[in-house]
């Protein structure tokens, strides 16, 4: 007899003999079933979340070391928030638990879409976009750019950003730089 | 319904024999595919990889044994289905991966590009789907291992394929070509069109995604992953871009004692030695399992064997 049949056919037992079950010889054969399917679902529960697409996809952003200025401290923070757990450090155990609730409470999707839509990655996109259309083109998009949008702009891409003496951003000396890493990519994209 | 994956670059080292050959391990072995790995390379690399070079080089006498079979007069080629090695991948003379099926290359498959002539009536893209189709419904998984060109045997997986991926290295050399890739596939996709009803089972192959290769920890890869994005940000308004295709974050990290596997004609999966090399491949196998795959509406009607005849006189 297969496992899953003898489960169907234990379970069926005990309902349509529910009297002859409570008896002590009986009863502790009962006792230890019952046990034994509790530690087999404690188990079986993080593998079957384990092999959804969304613990497989948040997992890989949450790994990608594209992802990595993102996932800050303070982000894994808020996400165990959302589980109302609190975690110490976040180990890679704790990280795959962490995202085992997520998926758990049907969390993941969000955590996932916020992930691809991180400040970090519109400026990305931001980049990339910019990198496909002409330096005339790219100049007037940036010149429309507020200077605290450049800043967080070269932050996120990886660009050197100058600033006064006085310590605020210099945006006359820093967009050389931004112009200089498009026309890098844009050259490498002629190829 | 298998997923048909070809893995195409042109560039040469950018790992796409190492990527097939141990993403179809990893499918097979870890998640329980069942995988068929095509090779179309006449370098034969992953054929000598997991057969080993003694008995490749007995293979290699014997094109009809091969892929190659397909192409060749039918009185003298074997049934396709015979030339499969079920479960390449063996352990001390045992299978070791029960699910991973190869159809050998030899060097006889370079007669593809020059030599052979199509038939009346069959181009050679055709007949390889025709042939290769009886196992789509065999397999969860076919993956074609490609030359390092768009030539005729690269042409064959794409056109039986309908995902494709692109390994390259973190260097700008191997992104080079990526533009003229894509114009090369989107070309051969329009010319075929009087094709397409008669494969069987024929899809648009689409590019799903860049495969990075040979990451090394401590470089800054900023420049070239950022240029590679911007190119798929571009390419996707093009047919044989998929909307979704990305960098993949599943990267593959540098190993430098990788060709170990190679020598012992091992997947890496099998070898010992390698856990984070292992766990990078676990994990793209399992990325690229779970990555859902929005099939279009299969062409119809599936090919009637007196249909083309017909139309050809017609």
């Amino acid at each position: 007899m297969e496992l899953q049949e003898k489960i169907e056919r234990a379970g069926a037992l005990l309902e349509a003999n529910k009297a002859i079950v409570k008896k002590a010889s009986i009863a502790k054969f009962v006792q230890s079933l019952d046990k034994a399917l509790d530690i087999f679902l404690k188990n079986l529960e993080p593998e079957l979340y384990r092999s959804t697409s969304e613990y497989v996809e948040l997992a890989a952003l949450v790994d990608a070391p594209t992802n990595k200025k993102v996932l800050t401290k303070q982000w894994f923070d808020d996400k165990a928030n959302l589980i109302n757990r609190k975690f110490a450090k976040f180990t890679k155990k704790e990280k795959e638990e962490m995202i085992i609730e997520l998926v758990k409470t049907g969390q993941a999707q969000m955590v996932i879409d916020g992930l691809k839509t991180t400040p970090e990655k519109r400026s990305q996109h931001l980049f990339s976009e910019l990198a496909n259309l002409s330096e005339q083109e790219a100049r007037q998009c940036i010149e429309k750019m507020k200077p605290k949008e450049i800043e967080e702009f070269c932050r996120h891409n990886q660009i050197t950003t100058e600033h006064t003496k006085k310590g605020t951003f210099d945006r006359k000396m820093t967009t050389p730089h931004v112009f200089k890493k498009l026309q890098t990519v844009r050259d490498y994209l002629k190829l | 319904m298998a997923r048909r994956i070809s893995l195409v670059n042109f560039k040469g080292g950018v790992g796409k024999t190492s990527l097939t050959v141990n993403l179809a391990a990893c499918l097979a072995h870890e998640f329980g595919q069942r995988v068929l790995l095509v090779d179309c390379d006449a370098q034969s690399n992953s054929s000598i990889w997991l057969m080993g070079a003694p008995h490749w080089s007995v293979l290699n006498e014997k094109p009809q044994n091969t892929i190659y079979g397909i192409f060749m007069d039918q009185n003298v080629a074997h049934p396709i289905h015979l030339n499969v090695i079920k479960g390449v991948s063996r352990e001390d003379g045992r299978v070791a991966i029960p699910t991973l099926d190869l159809l050998p290359a030899t060097y006889s498959l370079m007669d593809l590009e020059h030599e052979y002539k199509n038939a009346d009536d069959y181009p050679y893209f055709l007949r390889f789907n025709l042939q290769i189709s009886q196992f789509f419904n065999s397999y969860d998984y076919i993956l074609f291992d490609c030359p390092p060109n768009v030539f005729r045997a690269s042409k064959c997986a794409l056109f039986s394929s309908e995902e494709i991926y692109i390994p390259c290295n973190p260097d700008i050399l191997s992104y080079v070509g990526l533009t003229l890739l894509n114009q090369k596939i989107d070309a051969f996709q329009k010319q075929t069109v009087a094709y397409h009803t008669l494969a069987q089972d024929y899809r648009l192959a689409q590019i799903r995604g860049i495969i990075l290769n040979a990451m090394r920890g401590t470089a800054n890869y900023d420049t070239v992953i950022k240029t590679m994005e911007a190119w798929i940000h571009n390419a996707r308004s093009s047919s044989a871009v998929d909307d979704n295709a990305e960098v993949l974050p599943r990267m593959i990290r540098h190993s430098v004692s990788a060709g170990r596997a190679v020598q012992e004609h091992k997947p890496v999966i099998l070898c010992d030695g390698f856990p984070s090399l292992t766990e990078d491949y676990i994990k793209l196998a399992e990325y690229i399992h779970h990555k859902p795959l929005q099939r279009a509406t299969a062409y119809q009607p599936i090919f009637q064997p007196d249909k083309l005849k017909k139309t050809k006189k017609e």
